[in-house]
């Protein structure tokens, strides 16, 4: 029983077309479906029908979906959240394009979650027999897949407690104020075996900060960045390393201002992974390794 | 951003000026209080304006997604020609004079006025 990874994206913007460029044309994703406003794209290494719905009106996230191992893990993990307090509700196949039954929680931070097991399989775009190790069609960056998201909350001491608590994700990596007060600040939490299937810093509630592509290494994040500046992306920092998760990164935004994330690198976690602590102190270094700066940026924009 | 883009400096914070003969006529755009007057090419932005001719402030996404970048419009009117999300930039802050810099287009001259940090000239390899 598991949350296996953070399956789908769905995020408000306010211009399709010009998402659709910077999606489509610039990341290389496919849109897979149109209509009602929505796109849905999916990225060349994915096997699920989608991984990103953009809907027209708006900025900032409308929600998250985690794919579940097996059917009966619904259950476990709804009545876990009924437990903690959080607001749950039974969604139907067919409330989302492609998806089946689930579960949708309103976190304590007010984001949505949907967990879900069933999407219509659409295959990777190499195949499953004998395949190459990239589809040389690809456009743009030609990102393989989505990895994580970060969200902002006002207590993350009591999100990071839900998503272990409720879903059995493990915290690898906690920025704390200070070892005697030991307040949480931010937390990077694993359900599988990379840094963070998802992380969460102290913020306003129901903001997204950023949800992110995982590239294959560190010369993927330069190409990326070429390809942003050819194309006018409106970066945020980077190329540049994190102290946190070790991943080598581009922030950027989409022309809804909507953060972004190329990835790559990180470390391999497990369940006995050792959590890894980070002060206040340090607070730069963990953020921005090679500048040690934290720009004014990273905390003031959300959407 | 490119060359096309372009916009012209008339005055800077250290030699405050008023503008100076220019081949178009295009908008511009005056920041107080330092009177610095750029001007701003056809469809361009007022921050792409300000970029343009060497001078920063505190910005954020520069895609119309976060309001750090708002400024007072003193004078003058600005158009929007890609969508603003309401809970950016509302009606109500709209009609109190407040504009999205980095989405704004002036629509003849402008006078606009930052909020709570001061405009810096970034670089001196061009302009007065």
């Amino acid at each position: 029983m598991a949350v296996m990874r953070l399956g789908y994206v769905h995020a408000r913007v306010t211009d399709l077309d010009a998402s659709r460029s910077h999606y489509a044309q610039t990341l290389g994703m496919r849109v897979v479906h149109e209509g009602d406003g929505r796109l849905y794209l999916k990225s060349w290494d994915e096997w699920d029908h989608h991984s990103v719905v953009l809907e027209e009106g708006g900025v900032g996230l409308v929600k998250l979906g985690y794919k579940v191992e097996s059917p009966a893990d619904l259950d476990v993990f709804e009545r876990r959240a009924e437990r903690f307090g959080c607001t749950t509700k039974r969604m139907s196949r067919g409330d989302n394009l492609a998806v089946g039954d689930g579960v949708r929680i309103v976190l304590p931070s007010e984001h949505v979650v949907e967990l879900y097991h069933e999407i219509e399989f659409a295959g990777t775009e190499t195949g499953a027999l004998n395949p190459a190790p990239f589809p040389r069609h690809l456009v743009g960056v030609g990102v393989p897949r989505i990895d994580h998201a970060l969200i902002t909350a006002e207590e993350p001491a009591l999100l990071e407690r839900f998503f272990a608590e409720c879903l059995d994700f493990r915290p690898a990596e906690r920025l704390i104020t200070d070892h005697s007060t030991e307040e949480l600040i931010g937390s990077w939490m694993f359900c599988g075996n990379s840094p963070h299937d998802i992380a969460f810093i102290k913020g306003p509630n129901s903001k997204l900060h950023h949800f992110a592509y995982q590239l294959e290494d560190w010369n993927a994040i330069r190409h990326a960045g070429d390809l942003f500046a050819m194309d006018d992306v409106s970066v945020d920092i980077g190329p540049t390393r994190h102290g946190i998760t070790r991943g080598q990164t581009i922030y950027f935004f989409d022309p809804s201002g909507n953060r972004n994330e190329v990835f790559s690198g990180g470390y391999t976690t497990f369940p006995d992974f050792p959590t890894i602590t980070w002060t206040a102190d340090q607070l730069a270094t963990g953020i921005f390794y090679i500048g040690r700066e934290v720009n004014e940026r990273f905390t003031s924009v959300l959407t | 951003m490119n060359a096309e883009d372009s916009s012209s400096v008339t005055a800077s914070p250290d030699d405050p000026s008023s503008v100076t003969a220019s081949p178009d006529d295009s908008p511009t755009v005056t920041v107080s209080p330092d009177q610095v007057v750029v001007r701003a090419a056809p469809g361009q932005t007022i921050m792409s304006a300000l970029s343009t001719a060497g001078f920063g402030y505190r910005v954020g996404c520069r895609r119309g997604g976060c309001g750090v970048c708002k400024m007072d419009v003193l004078s003058g009117r600005v158009e929007y020609r890609t969508p603003i999300a309401a809970t950016v930039l509302d009606d109500t802050e709209i009609a109190a004079g407040t504009c999205l810099s980095c989405r704004a287009v002036p629509i003849g001259d402008v006078v606009v006025r930052l909020r709570n940090h001061r405009l810096r000239r970034l670089h001196h390899l061009f302009g007065p």
